[in-house]
């Protein structure tokens, strides 16, 4: 909190214009234009687009430049049901229109280099950008080699579908065309990943299009990890909805795969059994974006150590960092998560560059899964910084044995809250 | 700086004052605390809580009653998807700075 003395008083009126007009003076917005200065975000998914936004809207000042490769941005929330059938590719495509609209620069170009010493990243283009602050929302990258041939089996074998687009449909295709009596096996990675109870939505509506269209198919789920996330809610929804067509082996029990042969659709595990599949979804081990990997941003794990109030790098003042690619507590990786962190970063920034203080932090995370289109579970929490770290103060899973009417809302509210946080994050 | 500017500008400044109702103390945040706690629950009612169906707008609401019905909600006493678990997590005197905030947007 920055109590204004006279002095500051006359630069707020004097930024106010108050001297040639009375009219155009509003207390207390006024005081939220202080913060001036360049920030660049670098991503524009839920992270930096939502990032974007807020500093725009606490900063209306600042000059806001959003670079992202793309044109449009594809969720993953959601493309689970693209895989299914029940939604198209176009349902889940934003474009940056709107950001644009709202005063902040949006430039579709690829960063090559940040120069955090000397406040300035290379762009694609040859150019290059400065910055009096650079928050970077790199997303994931894929940490080839943990599992033998991985890099080669999803390119069109055995598709990882976890960054949508392309890959999204290469696997529905695949799902479309099994036989009925076909094997589906899913294989999420060992944690930390991006959307922690996404394979799990994944493998249920898979089910879900099986059930209707080729009901003696059979799912595994073989994990490389000993529990996965809402596992209690979601074995009971399969349970119900889906008998035994899903199974879900986990690390000990043979679920822990080491190579892949795209050839024979095989996938091997650290016992040497072999599991056969006629569709394969094979979900790489991950670590932090390509860019602040290059850039010498990350720890030896492979993901970025921020200030968790800031989110500032550890490695390099002025430079932010948020959404999948930081290491943030007891938060997972979504893009809930993301947004959350956005905002928090975003008043950070609006408030250091005002030469103000940071409001206290604050974040929360929900997060729907779907069992079936008319099947929904969740978990939410709210988290707090304590001694630097971000810690849950409260929240939890959906319960086991809640009536079908609550599944039914959640559901509802699982498209209700895609709605409502594409339109914070994109306008 | 001069004084005689300085002295123009405290005019106007006076002039000024006696023309607005300044409803705050001149003690101002860059971003105040509950714009960061209300962007929190804009994520699911919608940027400045106006809402996205089936989500409720949480906007416009009485403040005695977005209190009450938070409170209701964290300690069980009424039912809900996720909002008793949201509730939980602020504390009475957060509630108070949310239910404030909303009922003017």
């Amino acid at each position: 909190m920055k109590t204004y003395d006279r002095r500051d008083f006359l630069k707020v009126i004097g930024a106010a214009g108050a001297v040639t007009g009375f009219g155009s003076l509003v207390w207390p917005m006024e005081a939220l234009a202080a913060a001036s200065g360049r920030v660049v975000v670098v991503g524009g998914g839920f992270g930096g687009a939502t990032c974007a936004r807020y500093l725009k809207r606490w900063g209306p000042k600042l000059d806001v430049t959003l670079i992202e490769r793309d044109t449009s941005y594809i969720t993953c929330p959601f493309s689970n049901e693209v895989l299914a059938g029940s939604l198209e590719m176009s349902d889940i495509t934003h474009d940056y229109g709107n950001i644009a609209a709202q005063g902040i620069k949006v430039v579709h170009d690829e960063v090559t280099a940040i120069d955090a010493a000397g406040k300035s990243i290379s762009l694609g283009n040859g150019g290059s950008m400065k910055f009096d602050k650079l928050v970077v929302s790199p997303g994931i990258a894929f940490r080839w080699g943990a599992i033998e041939n991985d890099q080669i089996a999803v390119q069109q074998a055995m598709p990882h579908s976890w960054k949508a687009g392309e890959q999204t449909l290469l696997l529905r295709k695949q799902l479309q065309a099994m036989r009925n009596g076909g094997t589906v096996i899913i294989v999420p990675p060992k944690k930390p990943f991006r959307c922690p109870p996404g394979p799990y939505e994944r493998a249920s509506l898979i089910a879900h299009y099986l059930k209707s269209n080729k009901p003696k198919s059979k799912i595994l789920i073989v994990d490389a990890n000993p529990t996965h996330s809402k596992q209690a809610a979601f074995h009971e929804g399969w349970k119900k909805e889906y008998g035994n067509m899903i199974e879900w082996i986990k690390d000990t029990d043979g679920g822990v795969i080491t190579s892949a042969d795209p050839g024979t659709m095989t996938l091997r595990n650290d016992f040497g059994d072999e599991y056969k599949g006629d569709v394969i979804n094979l979900i790489p081990y991950q670590k932090a974006g390509e860019l602040v990997e290059t850039a010498g941003l990350t720890n030896k794990d492979g993901w970025c150590t921020v200030d968790m109030g800031t989110f500032e790098s550890a490695e390099a003042r002025d430079v932010h960092i948020i959404g999948d690619a930081c290491v943030a507590g007891a938060m997972p990786k979504s893009g809930h998560s993301a947004a959350s962190q956005a905002k928090n970063c975003a008043a950070a920034i609006v408030s250091i560059l005002a030469g103000d203080t940071p409001p206290e932090p604050t974040y929360a995370n929900t997060c729907y899964s779907l069992i079936g289109p008319r099947y929904g579970i969740s978990v939410a929490a709210v988290y707090r910084l304590k001694d630097g770290v971000i810690v849950k103060v409260s929240g939890g899973v959906s319960k086991v044995g809640n009536k079908d009417r609550v599944h039914k809302n959640e559901a509802k509210y699982a498209r209700g809250w895609y709605k409502s946080i594409t339109s914070d994050t994109f306008g | 700086m001069s004084s005689s500017p300085r002295i123009a500008i405290s005019g106007v400044v006076a002039v000024l004052i006696g023309s607005l109702v300044f409803t705050q103390s001149f003690a101002a945040d860059a971003v105040p605390r509950v714009e960061l706690l209300a962007s929190m629950c804009n994520t699911c009612h919608g940027t400045n809580g106006k809402g996205a169906k089936p989500m409720p707008g949480i906007n416009g609401e009485e403040t005695d009653d977005f209190i009450d019905l938070m409170q209701a909600f964290a300690s069980g006493e009424e039912s809900a998807s996720i909002m008793g678990r949201h509730a939980q997590g602020y504390t009475e005197a957060e509630l108070k700075l949310l239910a404030e905030y909303f009922s003017k947007q």
